[in-house]
């Protein structure tokens, strides 16, 4: 058997802190105010229009036999349409420590990638060549709704996030 | 002349809109899959596996991947990634004592060979690929045919693609017509191919059965 991915999402205190295994495709996770591992509960906790969301913490999760995991790639695929007033803020640096989330501006301060980087964009065991050689998690990719007062009340439709990883 | 009724004007205009999205939503998902890409369902995670899929039951085991992998060793021995209940992964290959590894399609590729899989194959004791079906143009075949020298170290590996959504309220308004949109994106492609000091050929495999060289 080859490896398994899947995602998984990490919260609350970093003194306490719960990874959430996620599952591997559909609406994973929502932007909202609160920082909890579930999808459905985003419309109670919406995310105010000129505020910014509670970050996401989320991590590529691969299990089962293989060489190496490496070459992981993340990008937004698809945006939010109409996507007026709302940006998605990610860490570059894809940090390997996990904080606790907050609202405020904190670790996700750049624009995330909206296409395919061509090269690995997130690191494993602190590094971006490292990869993973065993069981384990890629580092943090950590995302934030990033909101103006200009973005329209309601749901927004769904983005599409992507990650591509070479498996030998 | 007369005036128009301002409201069924914009209800046309909003019956237009959603038959040009529903137009561009069908051509985009023929062209989709027409590269190879597979669509399942989000809430299951299930992919419908298509009709010529069928033929291969009992040889190549049914996955979520378009190509598995076979390795033949010099002694004559095989080890495919599907046997039966096992599977194996590239782990499993022992490098040491490899005749040579091939891709075999789980689709057929509209040819009249007796085999109509795409097979691609590469004989590590010469660096020669082989290819029965499947599309790779002439520039590339040279290329690749053009064997560099010293000794080879296999590349063997698949670049996977998954899809997820998110999705964010700014008030609290209930989802009603995303539902269409239940779905979740497969995209795998599957290299092969071997570097020496003099150089490097390796070919990426679509899962449309299109083979380029990797990295051009």
């Amino acid at each position: 058997m080859g490896a398994t991915f899947g995602f998984a999402i990490t919260n609350g205190a970093s003194s306490a802190k719960t990874t959430t295994d996620l599952g591997v495709s559909g609406n994973l996770f929502n932007f909202k105010k609160l920082d909890d591992p579930t999808a459905a509960n985003y419309s109670a906790n919406p995310v105010v229009a000129g505020t910014r969301s509670y970050e996401v913490w989320l991590r590529a999760k691969f299990t089962g036999a293989f060489n190496k995991i490496d070459n992981v790639q993340f990008w937004q695929s698809t945006a939010f349409s109409p996507a007026t007033g709302l940006a998605v803020k990610w860490a570059p640096a894809t940090p390997s420590a996990y904080v606790t989330p907050v609202s405020g501006t904190n670790k996700a301060v750049s624009a995330v990638p909206t296409s395919d980087p061509g090269t690995a964009n997130v690191r494993c065991r602190g590094g971006l060549a490292s990869g993973l050689v065993a069981s384990g998690y890629t580092d943090y990719v950590v995302l934030q709704l990033d909101t103006t007062t200009a973005a329209a009340a309601g749901d927004t439709s769904l983005a599409t996030f992507t990650i591509n990883y070479d498996e030998s | 002349m007369q005036k128009k009724d301002i409201v069924n004007i914009e209800i046309d205009g909003l019956l237009q809109s959603r038959k040009n999205a529903v137009l561009e939503y069908t051509n985009s998902t023929k062209r989709l899959i027409g590269m190879g890409v597979k669509f399942g369902q989000a809430s299951t995670g299930e992919i419908e596996v298509p009709e010529s899929f069928t033929p291969y039951l009992g040889k190549y085991e049914i996955s979520e991947m378009e190509f598995e992998w076979e390795v033949v060793y010099t002694d004559g021995s095989v080890l495919r990634q599907f046997e039966g209940e096992d599977t194996h992964s590239f782990k499993d290959i022992d490098l040491s004592r490899i005749k040579s590894v091939t891709y075999i399609s789980n689709f057929n590729w509209p040819s009249d060979n007796r085999d109509s899989r795409v097979t691609v194959r590469l004989n590590c004791e010469t660096g020669k690929f082989e290819f029965n079906n499947g599309f790779i143009d002439q520039e590339s075949l040279a290329y690749i045919n053009d064997i560099p020298g010293g000794e080879r170290k296999l590349v063997l590996f698949n670049r996977k693609r998954k899809d997820f959504s998110a999705v964010n309220g700014t008030k609290d308004t209930p989802l009603e017509f995303l539902q269409m949109i239940d779905e979740t994106v497969f995209y795998n492609r599957f290299v092969l191919g071997y570097e020496t000091p003099a150089g490097k050929r390796i070919i990426i495999i679509s899962p449309n059965g299109e083979i380029n060289l990797f990295g051009k």
